[in-house]
């Protein structure tokens, strides 16, 4: 069978608000273009969430 | 005692056992568990101080370095202040100086006021606001007892909030398929809450939730979720973003999903722990532990049967659960939501039907493919060209990785202002802040904040010139980056001593607020047969191509430019069509360089710099195509390595490069054997416009490229997509070398590439 593609491993991002760009991808693409770079760290929030 | 068990690091403090709200859907005084009856109203001083040390104690043994504390009830600010600032006192004082920790307080607003805000400020306690939606919404459960609407004190309580944003946690809003859900969407929405709670009506198999269709709860998540996307997703909804993360492999952010083992316990006004609250709902003593501050440590409470059970993760689901395909999204739903006599808690969630099509619903919509190049292109451009498709591929990668690499710099605290105003901007006004993300020096600004260089607060530059693209009126501070404010796509303020930096943007208008007559440079196009590109002299992130770049261009300076610009795009639309198709397609800018001190020319391209060449204006127009073409060969080429992988990137080697008078790492030789393929054919079309030294320069160049591509072949370092790529150049050479070229020049040309090797000092 013909492939007809190469296949990054870079997620296409285009169509993904900025506001929800994953830290992995983040940590992927730095880890390409910018492997010098420290990896961005992400931030951890409370899981309880009870209403009263 | 010792594991094994997952320690605590969330602790739900009740502090008062009584509301002043009547709500018909609280677990806690409409459900099962009434254990609310025989309990003190209050939380005592002696038992804040106990429960404080046990957490002490708890910290310090299992060497936690963050904890939550969630002040609750019944309603907390039923305590008061007085009670309140002693409890976040005592809690701060021994917990402060251990770990980092994180104080909430979660209450139904009715008695919020700024005094109980002043201590909440001084005790650095977040507040997190129940509501349920609009007006109609939240009127349908959350009432005082006489059935008086609480709707006005709890938005009075959250404009207080907004005024004071360093305490705004967020919104918790209890979900009821009766609402309208983008109602009670935009109305959270427009509070403007740093994050929304959605909450599932508590319910379980014995006592299901009202449900008008099978999937009623999905359905109205649904159509909030879709709307979230379209816009944005401009307020974290922690739901999605929870069902987001745990797709792809990461932790859930919430208690109710996923398979992280639950790491809360509750303590009761009485001191008396209990698990988690939303228990109370499945039967009367469920969430008791027999267990109280006074007599037990947390270990003990950890090491609880009941507590234990729901940190199985994924050995601790019924059967069904376990054979599902959402399972690391969903993890079962919440505990309590399982509860059916006789099986207790081995059933999946009263909601499973409502979480498998919104989780199923969220992942189709999410799915995210990667970048790809199809052969056909990896082909057009390892034959040195590549059309106007080609550059499609390569553009929209360089997209991802723009704002991948911008996503990674917001998280500086100086870029705060910048990215609220684009992430508004990126939401409603895509095709503006796509042509500002664009701009090649964005990246390499990117790249230089990331590697602990740059302006964080440039973000807010960008920011602003997507909002003059978009016609959006705004305000917004900029950051001075090397003298300048400079804005992107759009020229730069110059930025004397003084200057006020608050931007004002109005009817696509802009000016400096305090600074009305700051000297403007806007950027200038040089233009072609219907093709333009910027001449890029006011960009601070522009000196990055390790060449002198040329500070602000005079007009005549510019018009020079214009004018050979004209003429050489002229001459390789004419002489280099195939070159052509592919600079109209993705060259953006070119930067003037300082022409060099010693003569001769000076160009350069940077790997971040997608998009744009950098040049010293050449004597002559041939030379500025020929340096154009010669320079856009490492863009395109850039932007192949920024994808996939050509060569190993591990491969340490030297080589001799014929065009270097130093030894190259691979990339570098194959960089440069790219750009000599074109500089090769540049010459050999020009020798039919200007023999003699053109038969030189051809001859010399293609016998270096050649060589080159064999060198490449014998490092062994390519990836078979390189050796495909090496061949496809190795293609276009080839037949060069059999073309007729005047004795006199190849002889010439053997001289000079003696002489070049000889003076490199290599074999
Ligand atoms: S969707 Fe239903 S079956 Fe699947 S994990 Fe959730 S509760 Fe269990």
């Amino acid at each position: 069978m013909t492939q007809f593609n190469v296949a990054s491993n870079v997620t296409d991002l285009r169509d993904i608000p900025l506001s929800l760009v994953p830290a992995s991808d983040v940590d992927r693409i730095l880890g390409r273009v910018l492997p010098e770079a420290a990896p961005v760290e992400s931030v951890s929030v409370a899981a309880f969430n009870s209403s009263i | 005692m010792n594991g094994p068990f997952t320690p605590f690091r969330q602790f739900v403090v009740k502090v008062h056992s009584r509301c002043d709200l009547a709500c018909d859907h609280c677990y806690v005084y409409e459900h099962a568990d009434q254990s609310w009856q025989v309990r003190p109203k209050v939380i005592s001083d002696e038992t804040v101080a106990w429960s404080a040390g046990r957490i002490a104690e708890h910290v310090k043994r299992h060497g936690l370095d963050r904890v939550h504390i969630v002040l609750h009830g019944g309603e907390p600010l039923l305590a008061g202040r007085a009670r309140l600032a002693r409890i976040m006192a005592e809690l701060r004082g021994r917990l402060d100086a251990l770990c980092d920790l994180d104080l909430r307080v979660h209450t139904n607003g009715v008695l919020l006021d700024d005094a109980f805000l002043d201590v909440f400020a001084e005790h650095r306690v977040l507040v997190g606001i129940s509501l349920d939606g609009d007006r109609i919404a939240n009127d349908r459960h959350r009432r005082y007892a006489d059935g008086r609407s609480s709707y006005e004190r709890v938005i009075r309580a959250v404009e207080l909030l907004r005024r004071r944003r360093d305490l705004y946690a967020g919104l918790l809003c209890t979900m009821d398929v009766a609402n309208d859900p983008l109602a009670v969407y935009r109305a959270l929405c427009e509070l403007d809450p740093p994050r929304i709670d959605f909450l599932l009506p508590h319910a379980t198999w014995d006592a299901p939730p009202p449900r008008p269709t099978e999937t009623a709860y999905a359905d109205w998540l649904i159509r909030i979720f879709d709307a979230w996307i379209e816009e944005g997703a401009r307020v974290p909804v922690r739901m999605f973003e929870s069902i987001l993360r745990t797709s792809r492999g990461e932790s859930s952010l919430t208690e109710s999903l996923g398979l992280e083992p639950a790491d809360l316990v509750v303590i009761e006004t009485d001191g008396a722990y209990e698990q988690a609250d939303s228990l109370k709902v499945a039967f009367d003593g469920a969430p008791s532990t027999g267990l109280n501050v006074v007599t037990d440590d947390l270990d003990t409470v950890a090491a609880h049967t009941g507590i234990l059970a729901r940190q199985e993760g994924l050995g601790g689901l019924c059967d069904t659960c376990r054979a599902c395909p959402v399972v690391e999204s969903c993890g079962g739903g919440l505990y309590a939501h399982r509860y059916r006599t006789g099986s207790a808690f081995a059933n999946p969630s009263v909601y499973s039907a409502d979480l498998l099509k919104l989780i199923t619903h969220v992942r189709h919509r999410i799915a995210m493919p990667t970048h790809a190049l199809p052969y056909d292109t990896i082909e057009a451009l390892a034959a040195g060209y590549g059309g106007d498709d080609d550059m499609q591929h390569l553009l929209a990668g360089q997209r991802t990785l723009r704002r991948g690499l911008l996503a990674g710099v917001h998280t500086h605290h100086s870029a705060a202002e910048g990215w609220d105003l684009l992430t508004r901007l990126d939401a409603e006004h895509r095709p503006a802040v796509d042509a500002v993300l664009d701009h090649p020096y964005v990246r390499e600004w990117a790249a230089r904040c990331l590697t602990g260089g740059g302006s964080p607060g440039y973000l807010a530059n960008i920011a602003a010139a997507a909002a003059v693209k978009a016609g959006v009126d705004t305000e917004i501070t900029l950051q001075d980056v090397d003298g300048v404010f400079h804005l992107p796509t759009l020229g730069a303020f110059e930025a004397a001593r003084g200057t006020d930096a608050r931007l004002l943007v109005k009817d696509e208008r802009f000016t400096l607020a305090g600074t009305p007559d700051a000297v403007w440079h806007p950027v200038r196009k040089l233009r072609a047969n219907g093709f333009e590109v910027i001449l890029e002299d006011t960009d601070p992130h522009r000196h990055c191509h390790g060449h002198q770049t040329a500070g602000r261009l005079s007009e005549e300076e510019a018009g020079a430019w214009q004018r050979a610009f004209a003429d050489a795009w002229s001459l390789i639309e004419s002489d280099h069509p195939h070159y052509a198709a592919g600079l109209r397609g993705a060259l953006s800018t070119v930067v003037p360089l300082t022409p060099p001190p010693v003569g001769g020319d000076a160009s350069s391209a940077a790997r971040h710099a997608f998009g744009s060449v950098a040049i010293a204006l050449p004597k002559d127009a041939a030379t500025l195509a020929l340096l154009l073409m010669h320079e856009f060969q490492h863009v395109k080429l850039g932007a192949v390595l920024d994808m996939v992988d050509l060569y190993d990137r591990q491969h340490a080697g030297l080589y001799y490069a014929p065009w270097r008078p130093d030894l190259r790492p691979l990339e570098g030789l194959l960089q440069g054997t790219y750009a000599h393929l074109a500089v090769s054919d540049f010459w050999r079309v020009r020798r039919s416009t200007v023999a003699g030294q053109s038969d030189v320069q051809f001859a010399l160049w293609r016998k270096h490229t050649a060589d080159a591509i064999e060198s490449l072949d014998t490092s062994r370092a390519l990836t078979p997509l390189g050796l495909r790529f090496l061949a496809g150049m190795r293609r276009s050479a080839e037949p060069w070398l059999a073309e007729p070229v005047p004795r006199e020049a190849i002889d010439a040309a053997a001289e000079l590439a003696e002489r070049h090797r000889a003076a490199s000092g290599a074999e």
